[in-house]
């Protein structure tokens, strides 16, 4: 029961753990742009290559931490079916949802991360 | 042999309804479409905050030139598109009753009106881009985009309806009644951005 319970979890966490860390990221991002480049806080001189950076790292490497939870939990049950009987055939299908979606938010994090550090700040274009 | 029936043996209406009774965890189909729920909230979300971000750092809105947009015939149109969840839940509570003939008029139904729906919005959508084409303004590109992209969910929607539509004319089995449930969530879903959607469309005129 115990073990079905982190199972779960497992799964849960390789399911949203990338969606949730990339939403994080965006808001993150977006208070950090508007911070360094509105005109009243200019001033603050925030480092918004500095924070991307940092933001952009954690952010993947939680991707990666989800997708890897994911494959964990499809191996565990990975001789259950779609059409198992839950929690197994749950987790089954869960698992492999994780493992297709965390590859592509960690593409989206890393796409919005980079072409933040190499494009000039506070312009448009 | 267990006297329990399986939800793989449920292939005839009254099996059906008696292992959708007994259910206690929701069918992966069910998870299926609340993921995908999930993912259409989030395209709706970027395409509002886009909208009021626009909003917030335009000084005219809409912007001049443009004319404040009609407010009782969208909300007309919507409420008769929420009012078509009615009739949905009742051929979801039919079908989970096994009763595959009540499922399907009530579906039609939806569809009859739902289609009238759609058609009124396409009308309206055209005449409004032959007024401020999108290419135009920010205003414009987002109206139209949040517009449009709720008319494309209508049409799937709509295409989700005519596919049960089409099995429940073979009876119910557990798949089909999964199937129902994933089209009675998915027009909830769709009901309740059509009300988000109509207030964003007619703010300008509040």
């Amino acid at each position: 029961m115990k073990a079905n319970r982190r199972l779960e979890l497992t799964m849960w966490m390789g399911l949203l753990g990338a969606p949730i860390v990339w939403a994080c990221q965006h808001v993150f991002g977006f208070g950090v742009t508007q911070a360094g480049c509105s005109i009243g806080s200019k001033s603050w001189n925030v480092p918004i290559d500095t924070y991307t950076a940092i933001a952009t790292s954690l952010a993947g490497a939680l991707a990666i931490a989800g997708l890897v939870a994911s494959v964990l939990a499809y191996r565990a049950v990975r001789d259950a079916d779609i059409d198992a009987e839950p929690p197994g055939g749950r987790i089954y299908f869960m698992s492999i949802c994780g493992i297709v979606i965390s590859p592509l938010f960690l593409a989206i994090i890393l796409m919005s991360g980079i072409a933040t550090l190499i494009l000039s700040n506070c312009h448009q274009g | 042999m267990s006297e329990v029936t399986r939800s793989m043996e449920a292939t005839s209406g009254p099996t059906a309804a008696r292992v959708a009774r007994r259910r206690v965890a929701m069918p992966n189909g069910v998870w299926g479409v609340l993921l995908f729920i999930a993912t259409e909230a989030a395209l709706f979300g970027t395409l509002f905050a886009t909208y009021w971000y626009f909003r917030f750092n335009s000084p005219h809105w809409p912007p001049q030139g443009v004319e404040d947009p009609k407010v009782a015939l969208p909300l007309i149109l919507t409420g008769i598109l929420v009012s078509t969840t009615i009739p949905v839940f009742f051929a979801g509570r039919a079908a989970r009753a096994g009763n595959a003939r009540l499922a399907w008029i009530l579906f039609f139904v939806a569809l009859l009106i739902q289609g009238g729906y759609f058609g009124v919005q396409v009308h309206e959508f055209l005449s409004d881009l032959s007024k401020f084409p999108p290419n135009e303004t920010a205003y414009a590109s987002i109206y139209f985009t949040l517009l449009g992209a709720h008319h494309a969910h209508v049409v799937v929607g709509m295409l989700l309806e005519l596919w049960v539509l089409g099995k429940l004319l073979g009876g119910i089995t557990n798949y089909r009644l999964i199937g129902v449930r994933v089209a009675t969530y998915y027009w909830y879903f769709v009901n309740l951005l059509a009300i988000g959607v109509v207030f964003t469309q007619i703010y300008p005129s509040l």
